[in-house]
């Protein structure tokens, strides 16, 4: 009598086959979404830390004497109130008398224009953003998670020039949402009478650079970069 | 007679189909990481170019032509009064952290930023033109490259004026 159908082994083999090609598939399937997932974290990190540079190196151009400090050390008395906050003592240093090697975690920049509206005060620096149901907080700290802009009115009137807290203008973060900021420092690199070499190091990260080592690898950025400030 | 099981041929066609799948995916996951990595390395390069042009730029702004370039480069070649200088500048970093300030020497120097184990060099050339008047233009290109590629570098430039004496 004439045998149909398939035997045993055939059938294993071509089973074997089939779950090895699909395998196959599957994998590359989920190969390519993580590859997409890391592609667009990277376009963002590398996004982020170039727009922070960008902002830095416009806000930094054509200042005068005494007008960028840089600041180590910040407290708020009311952490829902600006204008409540205060630098610790000795923690926030003229970048035109600082010496080199001075650190910190953010800048204050007062520029000053044309009227009265224009004279204006830069808080920009590691801080956290908070949302609440009144309204966004944003506060500098140096932990924070990410890159932090305070824009306060300045107050020429005095002989020294000083920021008003309590008068806010804008707030807001500079690093995108989805990615957390894990080091912003500034230094002093060099520092003369007409100009001072301000260096940054930024080291941003996705939500998901935890998940695995290959998340891990490429899921982070480190950035250094510089600026020279004009003093006078 | 009949014939059981698959002959030669067929066993190694769907072998080599199967191999040329799977080669074909490595291919594509490794091409699209580099182009991941190069993204990376373009950022951290242009970010140590940038940062050498604003060393010169910090340094050279207090001098007028003569001592900048006397003092801080001590090949170069001048011509009708103006100069045009070559040197490296070494701006340390490490993971995490900034070193000390940069350096202008007339040797080579590589820094390593971040995870990443690509090591990268930056290089400067100086000249300086007429701006008219008692003024020099200078010219500051630095190129930050990361290996004997020819592609495999940033430039970045800036203009700023000094006084010729």
């Amino acid at each position: 009598m004439r045998r149909t159908g398939f035997t045993l082994v055939e059938l294993l083999v071509s089973v074997t086959l089939f779950m090895l090609a699909v395998g196959i598939a599957l994998a590359a399937v989920i190969n390519s979404n993580n590859l997409i997932q890391l592609s667009d974290n990277r376009a963002s990190l590398v996004d982020s830390v170039r727009d922070t540079s960008e902002r830095l190196s416009n806000l930094t151009t054509g200042l005068g004497q005494g007008s960028i400090d840089l600041i180590s050390g910040v407290s708020y008395a009311n952490p829902n109130d600006d204008a409540t906050l205060s630098f610790l003592p000795g923690q926030k240093s003229p970048l035109d008398t600082a010496s080199t090697g001075e650190s910190g975690f953010a800048l204050e920049i007062r520029r000053y224009g044309t009227g009265l509206q224009d004279n204006v005060c830069y808080l920009i620096g590691r801080g956290n953003l908070v949302e609440q149901s009144s309204g966004d907080q944003v506060k500098l700290d140096e932990n924070g998670r990410s890159v932090v802009v305070i824009v306060t009115a300045l107050n020429v009137s005095s002989q020294t020039p000083n920021c008003i807290y309590s008068n806010l203008r804008y707030k807001g973060t500079l690093s995108s949402s989805g990615l957390s900021l894990v080091g912003l420092s500034f230094t002093l690199g060099d520092r003369n009478a007409q100009a001072a070499h301000l260096r940054y190091l930024m080291q941003i990260e996705t939500a998901s650079a935890s998940r695995s080592e290959t998340a891990r690898r490429y899921g982070r950025l480190e950035a250094v970069y510089g600026l020279s400030v004009r003093l006078n | 007679m009949r014939k059981n099981g698959f002959s030669l041929i067929e066993v190694l066609f769907v072998a080599g189909f199967l191999a040329m799948i799977g080669v074909a995916i490595i291919a594509l996951s490794a091409a699209a990481l580099r182009l991941i990595t190069s993204a990376e390395i373009h950022t951290v390069a242009h970010g140590l170019a940038q940062d050498a042009v604003s060393y010169v730029e910090t340094v050279a702004l207090p001098k007028t032509q003569t001592n900048f370039f006397s003092t801080y480069f001590p090949t170069c070649s001048a011509s009708g009064g103006f100069y045009n200088c070559n040197a490296y500048v070494t701006c340390p970093a490490e993971e995490g952290s900034l070193g000390s300030a940069c350096a202008i020497s007339s040797s080579s120097d590589d820094v390593q930023v971040g995870r990443n184990r690509t090591r990268y060099t930056t290089a400067v050339s100086v000249i300086s033109t007429d701006a008219g008047g008692s003024q020099v233009n200078v010219r500051v290109m630095a190129t930050t490259s990361w290996s004997k590629r020819t592609a495999d570098k940033v430039i970045v430039g800036k203009i700023f004026t000094l006084e010729k004496l």
